[in-house]
Formats: structure tokens, sequence, C-alpha cells
């Protein structure tokens, strides 16, 4: 038999006796969707972050563990087969698993209305890194035992769940200073060992015993794969202070205005920036502002991150950011303000004595690019519901302030979809950007949104509802199993491209867009300025 | 199923084993001439011992001229050469050894053995009993019931 | 060329322990060779340093003229091995076994499979890990004969089976020795079945190999030897130091006499007992035979360690 016949043989061989356990983890991953579809926490979310690479583990060892030639009682080493081949078929049968998995989850999420290419990246990282992981077990589990109980596949399932979930519960925050150690390690070094690990799973086929040399070699490679891939998972968070990424964002000009503004007793400061895209989201992050006193002390305040939306003025888009912000009324000002862009706050009595001398601000600039991830038909019909995507429509029906109909997305997400890892706390997660697209035309409207915080955050419920003639669309959003919720308001009915107005025939056309930003470049900008003296 | 007797026993090699329960069989008239004698095959599997050791008592058989090997037909027991009576005397060699060393542990001198021999014959087969150049006549064991 | 070399092989475990020690042997193409002694002789290792399954320390194991240790050696000397240790998959029907096996010998013999498994009255349609020891043993002797190896080893083909199934295991690799002209390497205690189908015998014991030659020449070379001392003697005739197997009772003394040390011939004997009333001599068993020898070895080795 040729090589390559023997690598299909061997794989066939695999499948055929295999496929109970292949379908089981497929159901698995289905049925681990449901705490989409239901809106209690089930148990099963649980159950299933935890049993389900468990699952994955199972099949996994048991596909390979068995053919080890290097112990001697094995059928298969009795047999001709190339063991670089058989180690090859092996390979292939964990990449199919892995495949598998992602188009059972893809095909389960299909019903949520996501965005197929976020998915298959997300599912197949997740999937990869239970790979990854299982691949050092499976080898070390079978450099230590001589002989694996072809009877315990249960008892392989119970040990290996035992362990993740060991794993899953160091990590979730409480390792911090170990993650550390682990991201200081170069990239460059776990791929290396990610290689060499790959290399010694083939080798161990082809030899027939174990010597020491081999299995030390193998678990520190397996050891560094362990760690490269819980330390691959790092998203490219910017950290404020570190090294920015290639700039996209130039030239920002930083005008103080109107300070000393008795009338309003506040102080704005206008930030300009120009050469910047219409498509992206921008995000002021880690502003700080320090006053500088007549006296020479320093007192430094935090400028609260915002979001930006680009507005189109003129021909060119620019950015244009106005802080304004208060000094308390007690003698101290306060170590943290809100510089809000909306409010005017009064009274600070340092600003009026004059004390301030110079003012400096730093501030750092996101650039996010959208991500489409998600988008829901809105239909004009009697109430309907999607898995996952609840749509209402009223229309004619009760409507709410004797105006336009009503229309309300109640969204939820599965937590994968978003840029976080599997066992990280979910941290801010940034906004998530509804728009409008009105049958087929390109142009999204976008919809006032505003940022939401999970985890620990609640949602800020200001604002009202203020609805005039024409639509009112709500849109409610929670996350996975820690919600917040998220609203999504346009007051008015927004005026499509066309002049036309948002009624009930282009609602029944549209589509509620939903995207999330992720991180392009970050760029940080300082300026100063001296207050003027007071006449 | 063999169409002679052979219990192979431990102590002596299987070959002289068979070769003796061959001859004996086809020496005494159990397989005719003519008669098909089993293929190393079917040696080799009734009585479970190794197809060369087969091999080689079909050889052996065929040099004293007992069987004889026809291409296309099988091996064939031929009949028996005029020198039986030779080959006969030599499968009685480990009886004839055995009774005597026992005779001589009891202590009795050869004339009282071959009187002991002959009144055993009488009391067996008669004083006119048959002739012992019949090849036909087989031995069975206790022969109480010939009366 | 011999089926299987094995030249002056020592296979160590943790440096102080010894399976094999110094072991030189060869198996003849075509011979049915038996390998027999006590528990932990070595047997198994040294089948599985043939088959590849084990790396010698030292030495060298030569199947068919190519050495043991190659990467993967039974794909290209058709070596089929069988031993009490193997388990057919468990999930997998036989069935399903010889469909994933067959296209991988390139002389696998789907005709003699098939009369096979009639033979053993095997289920093809049967998992694996449902198979009583018996019909699994034999399952397991149908995927190694079925591709006509040239070599086949068996390690304790016999343990555990019942009479009937030992019988058609015998017949059955009987018949592929007749067939298949395989060289069959055999190891096992059960001494009865090996000695009648065995042509050659190799004896281990404690890692050293005893003996190894034709059983012809076993049987013509040792003789169990019974002297009974003559009336006037007091007690049995002496034995000397050097023999084997020695046994004395009253008048009588037995002993294994080897050709090799002294002729077996009646007169030598008689010259060497003149007073004897009797001297008998018996072609041993391979049971006697094995048991002398493995005792013998055994007080060699208690002599050395207390001188």
């Amino acid at each position: 038999m040729t090589w390559s016949a023997q690598v299909w043989h061997v794989l066939r061989k695999d499948l055929v006796t295999k496929w109970p356990g292949i379908l089981f983890f497929a159901g698995m991953l289905l049925v681990s969707m449901t705490d989409v579809v239901s809106a209690v926490e089930t148990p099963w979310a649980a159950f299933s972050s935890i049993a389900l690479p468990g699952a994955f583990a199972g099949i996994i060892i048991g596909g390979i563990a068995p053919d080890l030639p290097a112990r001697s009682d094995v059928f298969w080493a009795t047999q001709p087969l190339r063991p670089d081949a058989v180690a090859t078929a092996k390979l292939l049968y964990l990449l199919l698993i892995v495949l598998i998995g992602i188009t059972s989850t893809v095909v389960a999420l299909r019903f949520f209305h996501v965005e197929t290419a976020t998915v298959i990246t997300a599912v197949g990282a997740r999937l990869w890194l239970v790979l990854c992981f299982t691949i050092p077990v499976a080898h070390l589990a079978t450099i230590f035992s001589d002989r694996l109980d072809p009877n315990g596949g249960k008892a392989r399932l119970v040990m290996l769940t035992l362990v993740l979930l060991v794993v899953v519960v160091v990590m979730t925050g409480r390792a911090e200073p170990v993650m550390q150690v682990i991201r200081a390690i170069p990239t460059a070094l776990y791929v290396l060992a990610f290689l060499g690990g790959v290399a010694l799973f083939v080798r161990t086929y082809q030899l027939r015993e174990r010597s020491a040399l081999v299995s030390g070699a193998t678990i520190v490679c397996s050891s560094l794969m362990l760690a490269s891939m819980l330390a691959s998972t790092t998203p490219d968070r910017y950290a404020p202070g570190a090294a920015a990424a290639p700039v996209t964002v130039d030239s920002a000009s930083a005008a103080l205005t109107a300070v000393h503004d008795s009338s309003t007793g506040s102080m704005r400061i206008t930030l300009d920036h120009a050469d910047v895209e219409a498509g992206m989201v921008y995000r002021l992050a880690a502003g700080t502002l320090t006053m500088v006193m007549r006296d020479g002390s320093r007192t430094a305040m935090q400028v609260e991150n915002r979001w930006m939306p680009v507005r189109m003025r003129g021909p060119r888009p620019a950015l244009r950011i106005a802080l304004a912000g208060e000094v308390s009324t007690a003698r101290e000002p306060r170590e943290r303000t809100v510089f809000d862009e909306i409010r005017f706050v009064r009274g600070f009595d340092r600003l009026r004595q004059d004390s301030v001398a110079r003012l400096i601000l730093d501030w750092t600039l996101e650039t996010h690019q959208l991500h489409e991830v998600s988008r829901f038909p809105l239909l004009d019909t009697l109430p309907r519901r999607d898995k996952g995507a609840e749509v209402q429509c009223i229309s004619g029906a009760a409507k709410v302030d004797g105006s336009g109909p009503e229309i309300q997305v109640n969204v939820r997400w599965l937590p994968l979809v978003l840029p976080t890892s599997w066992w990280r706390r979910t941290e801010d997660m940034g906004r998530i950007v509804f728009a409008l697209r009105d049958g087929s035309s390109a142009t999204l409207i976008p919809l006032e949104v505003r940022s939401f915080h999970g985890g620990k955050g609640t949602a800020d419920q200001f604002g009202r509802r203020v609805s005039s003639a024409g639509y009112t669309l709500r849109v409610d959003s929670t996350v996975g199993a820690t919600s917040s919720t998220d609203s999504a308001r346009i007051d008015r009915a927004p005026v499509l491209p066309s002049g036309r107005r948002l009624d009930t025939a282009s609602v029944a056309r549209s589509q509620l867009i939903v995207s999330l930003p992720r991180l392009r470049s970050a760029r940080r900008f300082h300026a100063e300025f001296e207050m003027p003296q007071a006449d | 199923m063999l169409p002679f007797d052979v219990t192979l026993g431990t102590g002596e090699s299987p070959y002289r084993q068979v070769v003796y329960a061959a001859t004996k069989a086809i020496l005494s008239g159990v397989m005719t001439p003519g008669d098909a004698f089993p293929s190393v095959r079917e040696l080799s599997q009734a009585l479970k011992i190794n197809p060369n050791t087969a091999q080689k008592v079909v050889a052996e058989l065929v040099r004293d001229g007992l069987l004889a090997v026809h291409p296309g037909i099988g091996t064939i027991v031929t009949a028996a050469p005029d020198g039986g009576s030779a080959d006969r005397e030599r499968l009685l060699d480990a009886g004839v050894e055995q009774l005597v060393v026992e005779a001589r542990r009891l202590g009795l001198a050869q004339n009282d053995l071959q009187h002991a021999i002959g009144a055993r014959w009488i009391a067996l087969f008669g004083a006119h009993g048959v002739a012992p150049t019949d090849p036909h006549v087989t031995t069975p064991t206790p022969e109480r019931g010939r009366r | 060329m011999n089926a299987i070399e094995v030249q002056d092989v020592f296979y160590r475990y943790r440096r102080t322990v010894d399976a094999l020690h110094g072991i030189t042997m060869e198996v003849k193409v075509g011979a049915i060779h038996g390998l027999i002694g006590p528990n932990g002789a070595g047997k198994s290792t040294l089948l599985q340093c043939c088959a590849g399954l084990r790396y010698a320390t030292t030495g060298r194991v030569l199947v068919s003229g190519h050495d043991a240790r190659r990467v993967d050696p039974i794909s290209t000397h058709a070596l089929g091995y069988l031993s009490e240790a193997i388990k057919l998959p468990p999930k997998m029907t036989l069935a399903q076994v010889e469909r994933f096996i067959a296209p991988l010998h390139p002389r696998w013999d789907a005709a003699l499979a098939a009369s096979l498994r009639a033979s053993f009255g095997l289920d093809a349609s049967r998992r694996c890990g449902s198979l009583s020891r018996g019909e699994h043993m034999k399952a397991a002797m149908l995927c190694a004969l079925a591709p006509r190896p040239t070599l086949l080893l068996m390690d304790e083909p016999f343990t555990g089976m019942d009479v009937l199934v030992k019988d058609e295991i015998v017949r059955g690799l009987l018949a592929g020795a007749l067939d298949s002209g395989t060289t069959i390497l055999i190891a096992s205690h059960d001494l009865v079945e090996l000695e009648t189908i065995i042509d050659h015998v190799a004896i281990l014991s404690r890692g050293r190999l005893l003996v190894s030659g034709a059983m012809e020449a076993l049987r013509e070379r040792y003789r169990r030897v019974t002297v009974v001392a003559g009336a006037a003697a007091i007690g049995a005739p002496v034995a000397e130091a050097s023999w084997m197997g020695v046994e004395r009772a009253g008048r009588r003394l037995s002993f294994m006499a080897d050709a090799t040390h002294g002729s077996l011939r009646a007169d030598a004997m008689q010259q060497r007992f003149p007073d004897a009333e009797l001297i008998t001599m018996e072609e041993p068993s391979l049971r006697e035979l094995f048991a002398t020898l493995a005792r013998d070895a055994d007080r060699h080795t208690a002599l050395e360690k207390s001188a």
C-alpha cells in the first residue's frame, strides 16, 4: 500500500469506529447553544463549557492512545503500517474533529443570525485551543502509562474533565502573575515549541520504545505548547502607555475655549482630529488632565473613556471632541472629574480664583474598525420569534406615546462571538453599534447608541425616550450569561439618503445591522494650555 | 481418522512411533495393498505432528518398500515384500526386549521364558491354530470372547 | 540464510536486570521451532526482539537477513506475531478487522481466511471485545495466518485454552506451515502440545540459553539411565558431581546422560557400572529434558554464587 493510501486507510478506520463519539461531540455543541435560546441562565451553559472540552478531549484521546506503537501488546504495532503514515492519519483525524466542531457550531448559529465569517474564526480558535491542550495531554498520558486500559475511556473522560476544570478555575483570574510570566515569553519560542511538540508526536509513532530522552523532551515541549496556546489568546488589546500600533490618525489640534465662563461655570476644551476615516469609530481613552496651580502643585484628573462616531461635516470627515468639565465646589478639586460632552455643571471656585496656571492634557485616540457581526431582518408582520432574536413588530397596534410603531429587538449574544477569550473575565467589551440598512441600500443609518459595560458594570439607563412621529426603534441587547442592557434608539424617523422617511414599507425591507468595533490602532496626544490671566 | 491405530506417547520421537504404527498396520494386514495411505496433510492434522515429520514418515515407508507414490493418484500401500518376516520381527523388537528384561528381573532363565511363550500361544490359538504365515490374522486385545 | 538469527543478544532492564543474557541461536527456514523455559526466562522478550517490538540492548537480531530493529520490519518480512497479550480492537468486529488489515498485506489469502474462520467456528459479525478467550486467540491467529507470513512468532498461544481450542490452534498452525512453508517460532509452557509438533527446540532459563537444536539430535544426545546395583552392593552406585538429574533410592540410581560427555552405548555403560544388575536407557520426553536441564542450570548458578 502506498503511503497516502495507508493514511486514508487508517483515517477511515478511525472515523468508522469512532463515529458515535464524534456524533456525540457534535450534538453536545448544538446543545450547548441552548444558553442562547433561553433567557434564564441554564445549567447547560456551565455544563457545556466544561463537559464539551472533556468530550472533545475524550474522542481525541480515544482516537490516538490505543494505536500507539510504544506499547508492546497493541495489535496495530504488528501490522505493516508505516508509523509516519499512522501519525499523519491521527493528525488529520484531529483536524477533522476541529472542522466537524466548527461546522456543527456554524450550523447551530445560523439560526441566530450570526455572520458566519466571524463565527468560524472564533469557534475555530476556541476548538483549536482545546486541540492544542489535548495533544500534549494525550502525549503525556501515553508516555507515563504503558497500558491505557481500553475500558478506561470513561475514566479518561472524567479525568480529563477534572483536569480541565482545575485549569479553568485556576486560569479565570486567579493566576495573573503566572499569566504575566507566560505572556513575557516571546511568541517565536511558542511557535517552535508547538512545532517541536507535533514533531515529537509523530516521532513517537516511529519509535517502538520510549526512551527517557524522548519522554523528557516531549514533556518540555508539551508544557510549552500548553503555555503557548494560553498566551496566544491575548487579544490585541491596547494598554494605556504601551507602544502604539501604526498610526492612522494624524494631526490633532487642541484648543482651550471658554474658560472662566461665569455663566456656566465650566471649562471647555475642544480637540480636533483631522484625517479620520468615515467608516471608523474612534474612542477617547486614557485621557488625563493635569492642572498645574500657580503655587506649583499639580492635580491630575481622569477623562472618562468615550466613543466618538465620525460625523460627516463638510467635505471631509472630522472628529471634534469637546470636553467640558466642572470642578467641584469643594475646596480641593476632586480626583476624578467627568468630562462630559453634553453636560455643563456649575461652579468651580479654584478656577475663578485664578489658581490654575497651566493645563496639560494627555489623551489617546483609538481607531476601531467595525465588523459586521449580525443582521436581523425587520419584518412588518405579526410577532415573530426567531431563535435568539426576538423581533416584535407592532405596527399600527399599541403605539407608544401615540406616535409611530415601536420595534423591539431583543438580541442575545454568544460569548464566543465577542472578542473575549474563553476563560478570561468579561472585560470592557466596548460597544455594539447598531445601524439600519434599508433594503438593498449599502448605506447604513447609524442609530444613536450608548456604550455598555459588561460584567460588573450596570448600564446607564439614562435618557428619555423621545418619540415623535415616525418610528421608534428600541434594541435591547444582552450578552450571554453576564447580561447587561443596551439601548439603541432612534427618536425620530431617520431620513433615508433618498429623502424618504422610514415607514412601514421600508422597514419591511430593512435589516438591523449589528457591528462590533475592533481596535486597529491607537495614538497618544499631548497638549498644554496656558491659562489666561484673570482680569 | 486414520486407517491405522497410533497413539503418540512421550519419550520417543513421533517419527519413529508413526513409522512403527504404520509398518505394523501394513504388515499385519490392517491396510491392504492398493489402499490409499493418508497424505502428509492428513497425517499432520490427525496426529498433530509437524508436517516435516509426516513427510519423513512417508519417505521412510517408501524407502522400506511399503508405500509407493503414484503421481496424480497419491500414496498407495504396496504389496508386502517377500522378506516380510524380517520386518515383522523387527517390529516386535521393543516388545521382545521388554519381555526379556522383565523375565530376567524376575529371575527366569531363557528356557523358562520360551516355555511360557509356547504355552501362551497354544492357549490363545490352539495347537492347530491358524498358520503363522497367514497374514490376515489380527490380534485383538483380551481374547476371552473367542470361544 | 536462516529465518532468524540471534547474535549475542542482551536485553537489560534498569541496568541491573538482564532479561536476556548472551543469547545466540538460529531458527531455520521452514522449521517449527519451540521456545521453552520457566516463567520469567525471557521467552516473551526474545520473541518481541525478533518481532521488532523491543530493541535488544546489545547484540543483533536478524530476521530474513534484515535487522529486526528497522522502523517497520513487519512490512518487509511478512511477519506474523501472536501473543496472549494482543488485544484485537474491542469495538471492531472480526469482519471489520479483516477488512482493514487485508489490504495491508500483499499476500493476504481471503480463501484461507474464510476456511480458517469456518474451521475455528468464528462469527465474523461479533465484536472482538465480546469474544471468549479461546475465540479471541483463534481470531488473532486468523489475522496472523491469513496474510501467509513467512515467519510466525507465537507467544504462549495455549495459555488458558481448553483442549478443544488447543487442538484447533495446533491444527491451524500446522496447516499454515504446510501450505505456506511458514517458519514458526513458538514459545509455550505446554510441553505436551509442543512435543509432537516441533522439530527444533531452544530451552531458556533465567535469560540464558541452555540448549538449542533439532529435536532428533537432542533425542540422540540425552538418555535417562537407570542403574540397579547388584545384590551384593550396599546402596546405589555413586554418581558423579557433573551428572544431571541424579536420583538415588535404595539400590537404584537414575541420571540424565549427555552423549557429549561420554558414550551412550550399552557397552560403555556396562563398563562404567560393572557391578550393575540392570541398566536401562530411555529417551527422555521433552518435559523431562527441560525439567532436568533447567534444574541443573539453577544448581550451577547457585554453586557459582556460593563459590
